[in-house]
């Protein structure tokens, strides 16, 4: 990243510089495996200013980590998606490769984020649970996102096994997908949604 | 009738292999080297290019055979779905097949996937006059919370304000409730 261009300078072009470099870094490996000095290479800065700006490797990560959940919820440019959209994290595989590789290392404890947004999510689904206390509605949101980020994360691993050349098949299957996050969101069962139901009704069979 | 002699080269082959799935199961392919596959399978070196090309042929050798691997070891040969809680405990699945995944060029779309294909068979035999598209999605349902949970359920909890300590009960007696209910669906049941 340094030929040829001009050095960063000053407090903010450094800085930019730095977390720009550790969210484009954070992609491609567990954040244990990314050294001050490869974070500097690729900013273009010198090593010391790491600790001058920052005062190690770990806050600018953070900071990293935080430009990217924040890209995510910013939804796209052009308006094509918005990050409450079933599966949204398909268009973010920056970020959604950082969260896997971070867990992964058993490095999310650093990073310290929240999903971002969970919040609407939970404001969204609260007012259609008539029962059901608040920390079973917030587990059936958390399960909804795990199937969310996992079908994002492995899409490349098990499409072309869902399809198997079917375009058709792709297709419903993609739809059973968007009614079992639906159901697995709102608490109800999921075995009936992926047979295809929308309203089903009675939730995942109690615990126990 | 006596059993053959065993074979060394081959159980070094072996050997190898076991490490390449243990080795992926907790780091990318990138960052592994032939030398920490030998030393990993407690074997020469050498035999790393006698055996393969490469130590990314020897990965990729691990990658073709890990969907039989999971079959074979974790199915009983294909008779039964595996264990959830097996499935949740081991990183020789979710942590070896998101390793693959997040390695760019590392997976051949068109390669066979034996333990999605066992799955859906014990699907079939159990609902047969069922939707093959409910098959289908159940079976790719199932295998993604299987390998999602372990990676992103406690960046999740502390996201929704859960304490693992508290509610990891709760949290988990929801999620096999989950799995039960998408398995009961084609008749199947798992996990007691």
């Amino acid at each position: 990243m340094t030929g040829g261009v001009r050095a960063p300078r000053g407090s903010d072009e450094v800085r930019e510089a730095l977390i720009a470099a550790a969210a484009r870094l954070l992609g491609d490996a567990p954040p244990e495996r990314i050294s001050g000095r490869r974070l500097a290479d690729e900013a273009g800065v010198n090593y010391g200013l790491i600790h001058h700006y920052f005062g190690g490797k770990e806050a600018v990560l953070r900071d990293g980590f935080k430009r990217l959940s924040e890209a995510y919820v910013a939804g796209s440019d052009d308006g094509s998606w918005v990050a409450t959209d079933p599966f949204s994290m398909r268009h973010r595989p920056d970020f959604l490769r950082a969260l896997a590789f971070a867990s992964l290392s058993g490095e999310i404890d650093e990073v310290h984020l929240t999903h971002p947004t969970i919040d609407a999510v939970l404001e969204r689904v609260r007012p259609t649970r008539d029962s059901g206390d608040e920390t079973t509605i917030r587990i059936d949101v958390g399960i909804a996102t795990v199937f969310h980020l996992s079908r994002c994360l492995f899409e490349q691993v098990i499409d072309p096994w869902i399809g198997y050349g079917d375009p058709e098949m792709s297709e419903a299957v993609e739809e059973r997908f968007i009614l079992i996050l639906r159901a697995l969101t709102l608490g109800l069962d999921p075995g009936a949604a992926a047979g295809g139901r929308r309203d089903s009704s009675g939730g995942p069979s109690g615990p126990g | 009738m006596s059993a053959p002699p065993a074979d060394p080269p081959s159980t070094s082959r072996d050997a190898l292999i076991e490490a390449a799935i243990t080795l992926m199961s907790r780091r990318s392919p990138s960052t592994i080297s032939g030398r920490d596959l030998a030393a990993e399978a407690g074997v020469n070196y050498g035999l790393v290019h006698y055996y393969f090309e490469s130590a990314r042929d020897l990965m990729a050798e691990a990658r073709r055979l890990h969907g039989d691997w999971i079959v074979e070891n974790l199915m009983d040969g294909g008779t039964r779905p595996v264990d959830p809680e097996a499935a949740l405990a081991d990183r020789r699945i979710f942590g070896f097949t998101a390793h693959v995944a997040l390695e760019g060029g590392f997976w051949d779309p068109n390669e066979p996937r034996p333990a999605l294909d066992a799955l859906l068979e014990l699907v079939r035999e159990s609902d047969p006059d069922g939707d093959p598209v409910h098959h289908r999605a159940t079976v790719a349902a199932v295998t993604l919370l299987l390998l999602g949970w372990p990676i992103f359920v406690e960046h999740n909890a502390r996201g929704l304000g859960l304490d693992p300590d508290v509610d990891g009960e709760a949290i988990r007696s929801r999620f096999l409730g989950v799995l039960r209910s998408l398995y009961s669906s084609v008749g199947l049941e798992v996990g007691g």
